[in-house]
């Protein structure tokens, strides 16, 4: 067996050569729980008009019975199939914004603004109608149908690292929870250890990575003359064991540890951030702070090179968290969108005035959507027939709209795609043929490569 | 389609049975084992007269054998995963008698420590997960709990060197062949770790697939769908295979001294629904089950006919647990505790309504167990007398437990009314509990007017009398001496944790699009000589580790020639387990708590906790960070482990806690004089001079260095024992901290 890992900060790539790539960098955004989609970025009227009334009272009574929801859904856990009947209004208004007018809820009124940049998908479906969808929005694969890397892994797998310093795919916020497939929605699974994402705890800005420092009784100079003797008595052994293909790796790593203690807390201190960069991503709001410093951080990542940067949004210890949305989903969303709603759109926004959204694609993306029916008290169930995610930059086309959903936003009709062709989408703008990161041995079909989204690509 | 498409679309269809059927028979790992004839070779050790003829082939010459020292170190790190002391090293050094090295493999093997090293190694083929994903109040979703009683059976198995084939035969029917002997249970969980609460498909599957890769090397998940591409399998022989499992069901079994399984108990499986049919799924989709034709259990028909199924008879104490008399005795017990804790409640609260309910309940309680135990064990011989005395008794707890929930809800619903006194918003409550009360109280009315009957309802669970015996059957075929595969795959695995590489490089695919042995006779002389002695692992161990070829040098310096080391004229150096990493440290530091066995640590005590590696939490979402980041085994599968190098594995020997945390201690440890006992105990070989020069200078100009001003490090996690103020011994503390980073102190040399 050769010796794994040695990619990163190594510009080694195990996909096709990179000709056609647009991206160099994505950054994905997570919303665990799933965020309503009817209330965000696919308006419908008739939910209003039938408010109230079992959707078998309306026009659209076959909705509820669509082959898709026996078919194509695996049941998980005690949630029943049967779809709540009554239909729920919509519980937020809705604006227009940019060149075509796109309805997008008050809920999200700073991303209405950038819907120019923005390419909506409102038709992504999934199979698992429970919360292990949040692991399969991230490796494509049902639970029950095997795992797979995470689509993060496979961008680190396929192009390597731009930046000697820092791991190239890193993780920010609360992961799903154990229930939900925890910490393999960034595993590289099959891929090896070196393919997982690369948590970073910006709670303690000092200490992001672990081990990044060797604590407050170490000194720097001790520590330095530490690696100097090491690398010093590595090498006096080389002269025993040449040719050592471990040997010289564990040496880089050494060099590249050594580095990374410094370039990682580097990379996430925002001290130096000016005045108007931190407004921008409301740093010093209450609210928007903590998701506001991790897209701040992720734009900083971004300019030192890093591949992939995931940050999950929601997650709480329990399965579904902030956008899961049964019961009081006006209050979840509210808070939910509060908090995200003007970081993402002043990161957008700081993309682009550095010229670095051309070249970074941003995901906007959820586990599934929720139900046109009330489930609880003022909430939706799970829906996993059709939502809405969105992609912007990264060679993306801003201001269009891909798939529709049916009058009630319940199941996607028009161009449908399963998560996978989000993946596709992403390696694709990156230069990579899904199909040709095939690992040997490993069974995969036609869903799990996913086909990129052409209609959104610019 | 074009022309050509369509020529090459038809030759595959065409020869994909052929290569199936035909193709299969002379498949090298489908022929019977046979014990090749040895070679003849001065040594006396077979291996070495096979791989001795493979080098003089290739016109390749063997490497030197290895410094004593590193041969000392990489035995003691294979066998027991830690590493010699320095007075070991001493003491072998000194021992000139010739059979120096074979006393002290004796000595490794029959360690406990054996059995913690090999058995994690067991523990990564076989999957070992603790159980994980609790959904509510005790609903585990995957595995049951005390699933370590299994990793303890590895161990202690290993220990007392039993059969390989008598470990396949309890992991896998344990239940059928010894049902009474919770040490055989035990050994089940390995079906166990399968369990998936929401879909019974899902341990079906995981049963098949790793049955079929741990010990027979065939990939059976290929059939799930349609036939097998390569191998014998047709999509109904995989079918056939899951019918083995069909029947299968999980529970957790009482253990004596315990009567709360969640505190403790015995998770295993039985044969539940011994009527379960198998179908075919279409396309391998369980909502698509062929229905008219049902699936008999069998062993794939290219393999042959495979074992007789016999049906088990399940001793009724066994069946129902009721029926032992420590479970009835516990149970009392148990009841009378609760009854006497009440009481005492009472004498403080004479008054109180409720406490009134809950004496009355636990007496009644007690006296039906009571009656119930005694019945059972009556009808056991035919005699029903007790059967009404049990029924009655029952009844009176019946309309016990109901008063006591109607005292319950009344407490509720009075307390609601008070509420909504300051706060209307409690109405709805209120109204919830008044429902409650009246529900209890018509049930309490329907219980009044019913009779108690002749029979009366069991204690616990009653279990099936009969197990269909389909595992039994399977695991007999698994280790029969005509099985080609079984013996093969067991000694290529135990082979490549020897050597770092396997003979068959794809160790869980002995099937056509696996890859061939590198050494096809010494497979299979160690394949028919496992079998010969009985399946026994330490013989093999014993064989393996006094080889030549085992004690080489895995220096390449000098050599051109197959440089990979295809064919064995050196050692492979291997990098250490995540778990001998950890472990190591921990001993050099005199800190490694020896205790073996028990329940699974907690992951967030692994820090402050100096067990052996194996035994923290390890499942799906548990797992020591330390040791994931050193490729600890994934749960899912793991037939090889991974060597990566990684710059976080550097930080976290660099930096973290447990690795500055060992070389203080350690320095303190370490005797004059110190740079040479520094190298002996961590690398267990001397510095050469260029190297002593290097530590003697670092050492000095570090102890200088701490005279002037220097920056600490900010933030970081905080270590005790903090470093000396000693400038001297601060600097010997930092040399051992890098020798502790040093590549041959994680390399096995």
């Amino acid at each position: 067996m050769g010796f794994t890992g040695l990619a990163l900060g190594s510009m080694m790539a195990n996909g096709a050569p990179v000709k056609r790539a647009k991206a160099k960098h994505v950054i994905w955004l997570f919303m665990t729980g799933g965020v309503s989609q009817m209330e965000s970025f696919d308006r419908k009227p008739a939910l209003a008009k039938y408010a109230d009334k079992s959707i078998l009272d309306t026009p659209y009574k076959e909705i509820i019975n669509r082959d898709q929801v026996k078919d194509k859904v695996r049941n998980m856990s005690a949630l029943s199939l049967a779809l709540p009947p009554k239909i729920f209004g919509p519980q937020i208004g809705f604006q227009q914004y940019g060149q075509n007018g796109t309805y997008v809820s008050d809920w999200f009124p700073h991303i209405g603004r950038m819907i120019d940049d923005i390419a909506l998908i409102r038709s992504v479906w999934t199979t698992d109608n429970n919360h292990v969808a949040q692991l399969q929005f991230h490796t494509g694969k049902h639970r029950l149908d095997g795992s797979e890397p995470s689509i993060g892994s496979w961008v680190n797998y396929g192009l390597g690292s731009l930046n000697n310093n820092l791991p190239s795919f890193v993780v920010m916020g609360r992961q799903p929870s154990d229930l939900t497939g925890g910490p393999e929605s960034h595993g590289g699974n099959y891929l090896g250890p070196e393919h997982n994402g690369v948590p970073l705890n910006l709670k303690d800005p000092k200490n992001p990575l672990r081990y990044a420092s060797p604590g407050p009784s170490v000194y720097v100079e001790e520590q330095a003359a530490e690696f100097g003797l090491l690398n010093e008595l590595n090498h006096i052994a080389q002269v025993e064991y040449p040719n050592d293909p471990g040997m010289r790796a564990r040496i880089r790593s050494y060099e590249l540890a050594f580095r990374m203690q410094t370039a990682v807390p580097e990379a996430v201190g925002l001290a130096q951030e000016p005045r108007h960069i931190r407004d921008l991503y409301g740093l010093d709001q209450k609210t928007t702070k903590a998701f506001g410093g991790q897209c701040l951080v992720a734009r900083r990542l971004v300019e030192r090179g890093v591949r992939f940067i995931q940050i999950y949004h929601g997650g709480s210890g329990a399965a579904g968290g902030l956008w899961d949305g049964h019961t009081n989903l006006p209050r979840g969303h509210t808070l939910g969108s509060a908090q995200v709603d003007l970081p993402i759109a002043g990161l957008l926004r700081d993309l682009k005035q550095r010229g670095l959204l051309d070249e970074t694609l941003v995901v906007f993306g959820t586990e599934f959507g929720r139900t046109a029916g009330l489930d609880g008290t003022l909430g939706r169930a799970h829906s996993p027939f059709g939502f809405t995610c969105w992609m912007a930059g990264g060679g993306i086309q801003g201001g269009v709209i891909e798939g529709a959903t049916d009058e009630l936003g319940f199941h996607a009709i028009e161009n449908r795609h399963y998560v996978t062709d989000l993946h596709a989408t992403i390696l694709h703008q990156l230069g990579l043929d899904p199909q040709a990161l095939d690992v040997p041995g490993r069974k995969r079909i036609e869903l799990d490569y996913g086909t990129p989204i052409d209609a959104i690509i610019a | 389609m074009t022309g050509l498409w369509r020529i090459l679309m038809t030759v595959v269809v065409l020869t994909t049975p052929l290569l199936r059927g035909n193709g299969a028979k002379d498949h090298w790992a489908f022929q019977p084992i046979r014990k090749p004839t040895v070679p003849n070779h001065p040594s006396g050790n077979p291996i070495d007269a096979f791989i001795s003829a493979e080098l003089k082939k290739q016109g390749l010459k063997p490497a030197a054998a290895a410094a004593r020292s590193i041969l000392l170190r990489r035995i003691y790190l294979d066998l027991i995963g830690l590493p010699p002391t320095r007075e070991q090293l001493h003491r072998f050094l000194s021992d000139r008698t010739p059979s120096a090295y074979e006393r002290i493999v004796e000595e490794l093997l029959a360690s406990p420590q054996y059995g913690e090293r090999w058995g994690r190694h067991w523990m990564d083929v076989w999957r070992y997960s603790d159980w994980f994903g609790n959904e509510g109040k005790d609903r585990i979703t995957n595995g049951l709990r005390h699933l370590w009683h299994w990793r303890d059976w590895i161990v202690s198995s290993l220990n007392a060197n039993k059969g390989y084939d008598r470990m396949i035969l309890e992991m896998l029917a344990g239940d059928e062949i010894a049902p009474s002997d919770p040490e055989v249970l035990k050994a089940t969980g390995f079906l166990v770790r399968n369990r998936y609460r929401l879909d019974r498909n899902v341990p079906l599957m995981a049963s098949v697939d790793h049955v079929g890769r741990a010990f027979l090397g065939l990939t059976f998940d290929c059939a799930r769908c349609h036939e097998h591409k390569y191998d014998p399998i047709s999509h109904e022989d995989y079918y056939a295979f899951r019918a083995f499992f069909e029947p299968m069901g999980f529970r957790t079994d009482r253990l004596p001294g315990e009567p709360d399984i969640v505190v403790n108990g015995l998770p295993r499986v039985y044969d539940a629904d011994l009527k379960m049919a198998t179908y075919v799924f279409e396309k391998g989709d369980e909502r698509r089950p062929v229905k008219d034709n049902p699936i008999l259990a069998r062993i794939p028909t290219f393999f042959g006919q495979g074992h007789e199924l016999t049906a088990i008879d399940i001793p009724p104490e066994e069946a129902n647990p009721f029926l032992k008399d420590w479970v009835g005795r516990e149970e009392i017990q148990r009841l009378e505790a609760e009854f006497k804790r009440l009481e005492k409640v009472r004498q403080k609260n004479p008054n109180d309504k409720l406490t009134e309910r809950l004496l009355e309940t636990a007496r009644t309680q007690i006296e039906a167990t009571q009656k119930i135990v005694e019945a059972d064990r009556l009808q056991l011989s035919g005699d029903k007398s007790m059967a009404r005395a049990a029924s009655e008794a029952q009844h009176a707890f019946n309309l016990a437990k109901t008063r006591e929930n109607i005292a319950r809800a009344e407490i509720k619903a009075a307390d609601f009314r008070e509420r909504l006194k300051t706060d209307p918003s409690r109405k709805a409550q209120l109204l919830a509990a008044e429902k409650e009360v009246a529900k209890y109280e018509t049930e309490l009315a329907k219980l009044k007017k019913a009779k108690p009957g002749a029979n009366y309802q069991p204690l616990a669970k009653v279990y099936p009398a009969k197990s269909t015996g389909r595992r039994t059957a399977l695991a007999r075929w698994l280790t029969s001496r005509d099985n080609p595969l079984t013996a093969r795959v067991a000694v290529n695995h135990i082979w490549m944790r020897h050597f770092g590489e396997p003979l068959v490089p794809t160790v869980f695919d002995f099937g056509r699009a696996g890859k061939a042995p590198t050494h096809p006779k010494l497979l299979d002389w160690l394949a028919a000589e496992f079998i010969d002695s009985g399946w026994t692992m330490k013989h093999l161990h014993r064989l393996i580790v006094t080889s030549a070829a085992y004690r080489r040098t895995s220096s390449n310096a000098g050599q051109t020639d197959d440089l990979e080391n295809r064919f064995l004229w050196r050692m492979n150096p291997r990098r250490m387990e995540a778990e001998v990493i950890r472990d190591s440290l921990l001993y050099l530091a005199g800190e490694l708590d020896p205790t073996l066995g028990g329940p699974e640590v907690p992951v967030k005590d692994a820090d402050r906790t100096p067990r052996r590696s194996l035994y923290f939490k390890h499942s799906g979402v548990d797992m020591v960070e330390m040791l994931s980041e050193f490729d600890c085994a994934s749960v899912t599968e793991c037939y090889r482990r991974e060597e990566s190098v990684l710059p976080q594995q550097a930080l976290t020997l660099a930096n973290s806690p447990i690795a500055r945390r060992t070389s203080r201690r350690l320095a303190a440890r370490i005797k004059e004089p110190f740079i040479e006992s520094a190298f002996e105990t961590i690398l267990a070989r001397s510095p050469n001079d260029r190297e002593r020069d290097s530590c003697h200078q670092f050492v000095e100009q570090q102890s200088r260095r701490f005279a002037k001003k220097l920056t600490l490090f900010n933030g970081g996690p905080k270590v005790s024992p903090a470093p000396s103020k000693d400038p001297r011994q601060r600097a010997r503390e930092n040399l051992v901290h890098v020798l502790l980073n040093h590549n041959d102190y994680v390399t096995i040399r």
